[in-house]
């Protein structure tokens, strides 16, 4: 068994530090627009503090905690960013054409710029999902370089969660709250400090520059259960069928009717699961039209535009669209991914404007 | 998995030239494009039955490649002007210079349907990537056992290439077959519906039959309910798919179908593959 170590929130800011000067660009977790969002983070006085988010179907609200014995720094669930805006950029120039003589094209591949970045608070259903994102656009017969240079230089420290939202049911789909991979570090939030462990070399590199102390067994005892009441505090569950082929069977099942009456088809909730990966490719050409650069935006199976050719929508309705969304991540994602397309977050049903429950939904399609 | 080299950009085109252009129809033009890097025109190749993106101004669009063999000549691409992309495509002129990258997807499985007697049934443009196939099989036209090739048009104005059907009329053992819903006086072939020309055919032996087929939707699902009654398996009829494509490459997500991405699976799958999802009322 690996050792795990001991970092106190007093040396919190020395470990910012510590990563600063070891080239990353630090990200974590602060209080914006009332939610919960990943952004530079300069001081471990940036964190959400004290901060609690109430989420429900179609809420998502920020609290302070009620007086209690510990002010957690990461007592909240998730916000609506995950991880995918760091690795799948909601839209990015992918290259770009000039024609300098009005004639001859000459494209130019443009890479984004990206440093090495530290990201601190990323939960475990985001490292399952950013695993499902690197299967898609790595392991492929045409890895996608734009997504790799955003990847390959990203340093992961993991936050177990303590405060699961009643919307959270990763421990229904196997992908948290506790990190088991994918992560640099992992760190368990207690009264005074936190019990890292290490994930891969690079993580074991900085704890040693760190010199952190051995966590005590104590230590390692109470961030165990710190995640075991996590797990026990979800109450939100997927049927417990097998689900792919009880999906594909209930293609013709009236309660996809039922859904489309409630579903505005607004992407709301592909723009926050953390493993939509849909998007389109534009052109915009400079008015003089030397010039022109072809980027990619996230695209949503709920746009009517997604299955359009030359004068057909093949989804023409919203039960269409919304059977499509929910048969391809519980189902068909299987055959793709060798896994389910859900990690349990809840966003979609934070975020969903009319409070559609993917859980609910689930469940009366199956039951 | 993210230490993988990556050597190109999948995305970035590569410049190439309208060697040739010529109006087909009045909706379809030919494009004979060559690589402006001579030896990209070289190393360049393509199985029958897979496609390029090719980039004009407003973007890009998937376009099958109808023949090719890296000379000054070009790579054909045969490409009806619907939407905003082919309209520009079509109104270039020779020598402007345009995007192309590809090839992607499955083409036909020319080596596997070895000793078949073939059935090649399209309509419309969709002859286009069903050209470099039969070409194939004429190159090597002692390998293969009947051949078959009928195509349907909804009017005689929109029925191309006549020279090559003339061509593989005469060639042995091959038999061709058109018909146009809406035709004139000068119309020297059958009309009505492509599904017509299909129920007529006499097939020899139908246990060593397959059927290469590319049309809409509609017309391929009509002309496989007919092949699969007069005998032939699920397994024996290849059908080329078409469905909006951003990338190529399987990551855009838009051409799904079931667990398929069209762009990198297909867009030739065989009827078996395809069949759940395409008897499934808006869900292929």
């Amino acid at each position: 068994m690996t050792t795990d170590y001991y970092l106190p929130k007093s040396a919190f800011q020395d470990f910012l530090e510590r990563l600063r000067f070891d080239g990353y660009e630090v990200h974590g977790p602060m209080v914006r627009d009332h939610t919960i969002v990943y952004g530079p983070l300069d001081s471990a006085a940036q964190l959400p503090v004290g901060q609690h988010d109430q989420q429900s179907p179609g809420t998502y609200r920020m609290t302070a905690h009620a007086a209690a014995a510990t002010t957690y720094w990461f007592g909240w669930a998730n916000g609506p960013q995950a991880l995918k805006p760091y690795v799948f950029a909601a839209r990015e120039t992918l290259w770009q054409a000039d024609q300098p003589d009005g004639h001859r094209l000459q494209f130019t591949q443009t890479l984004p710029q990206a440093r090495p970045k530290a990201i601190l608070g990323v939960r475990a259903c985001d490292l399952a999902a950013l695993a499902i994102h690197d299967q898609h656009f790595l392991d492929s017969d045409n890895p996608d370089p734009h997504y790799h240079r955003r990847r390959a230089d990203l340093f992961l420290i993991a936050v177990n969660c303590s405060h699961p939202a009643a919307t959270c049911f990763c421990a229904a789909t196997g992908d948290g709250p506790r990190a088991e991979a994918f992560h640099d570090l992992a760190l368990t939030e207690l009264a005074t400090g936190f019990v890292v462990t290490v994930g891969s070399e690079r993580g074991d590199n900085l704890v040693r520059t760190l010199r952190l102390a051995a966590a005590a067994a104590e230590q390692v005892t109470a961030a165990a259960q710190v995640t075991e009441h996590a797990r026990s505090t979800q109450t939100r569950n997927l049927p417990e069928y097998d689900l792919p082929d009880r999906l594909m069977s209930l293609l013709h099942d009236p309660h996809w009717q039922d859904v489309a009456q409630r579903c505005l088809a607004c992407g709301n909730c592909t723009a926050v699961c953390p493993t939509c990966f849909c998007y389109r490719e534009r052109t915009d050409t400079a008015v003089d039209l030397r010039r022109s650069t072809q980027y990619r935006e996230w695209d949503t199976c709920f746009n009517q535009g997604h299955s359009y050719m030359h004068g057909i929508t093949v989804r023409s309705e919203t039960s269409f669209r919304y059977r499509q969304w929910l048969t391809h991540k519980f189902a068909i994602w299987h055959e793709q991914f060798g896994r389910s397309g859900c990690v349990g977050c809840g966003r979609c049903i934070s975020w969903c404007p009319v409070g559609i429950d993917v859980t609910v939904e689930l469940n009366a399609l199956c039951g | 998995m993210i230490d993988k080299n990556i050597f190109a950009d999948p995305y970035l085109p590569h410049e190439v030239f309208v060697a040739r252009r010529v109006q087909e129809a009045q909706d379809i033009v030919s494009l004979y494009l060559v690589f402006a890097n001579p030896a990209a025109n070289l190393d360049y190749s393509f199985q029958p039955g897979q496609f390029n993106m090719l980039y004009c101004g407003g973007g890009e669009a998937p376009i099958s490649i109808v023949s090719g063999h890296g000379t000054a000549q070009g790579y054909l691409h045969t490409v009806r002007t619907v939407g905003e992309v082919t309209r520009a495509l079509g109104a270039l002129k020779e020598g402007d210079s345009l995007g192309l990258r590809g090839p992607f997807g499955q083409g036909w499985p020319i080596n596997k349907i070895q000793g078949k007697d073939i059935l090649v049934i399209t309509g419309g443009i969709a002859i286009a990537p069903v050209v470099a196939a039969i070409d194939e099989l004429m190159r090597n036209r002692d390998c293969y056992g009947r051949l078959s090739i009928l195509q349907g048009v909804t009017h005689d104005a929109g029925h191309i290439f006549s020279r090559q059907y003339q061509d593989w009329s005469s060639a042995p053992n091959t038999e061709v077959g058109i018909t146009s819903m809406e035709a004139g006086a000068g119309w020297r072939h059958h009309k009505g519906l492509i599904t017509t020309l299909v129920e007529d055919l006499p097939i020899a032996d139908i246990a060593n039959t397959v059927a290469l087929m590319c049309g809409p939707q509609a017309m391929m699902q009509a002309t496989t309910a007919i092949l699969t009654g007069k005998g032939l398996g699920d397994n024996s009829i290849y059908i080329s798919m078409e469905r909006n494509m951003h990338c190529g490459l399987g990551h855009c997500g838009h051409c799904q179908l079931g667990e398929k991405f069209v762009c990198k699976d297909g867009p030739v799958f065989s009827y078996a593959e395809l069949k759940q999802a395409l008897t499934l009322e808006a869900f292929a």
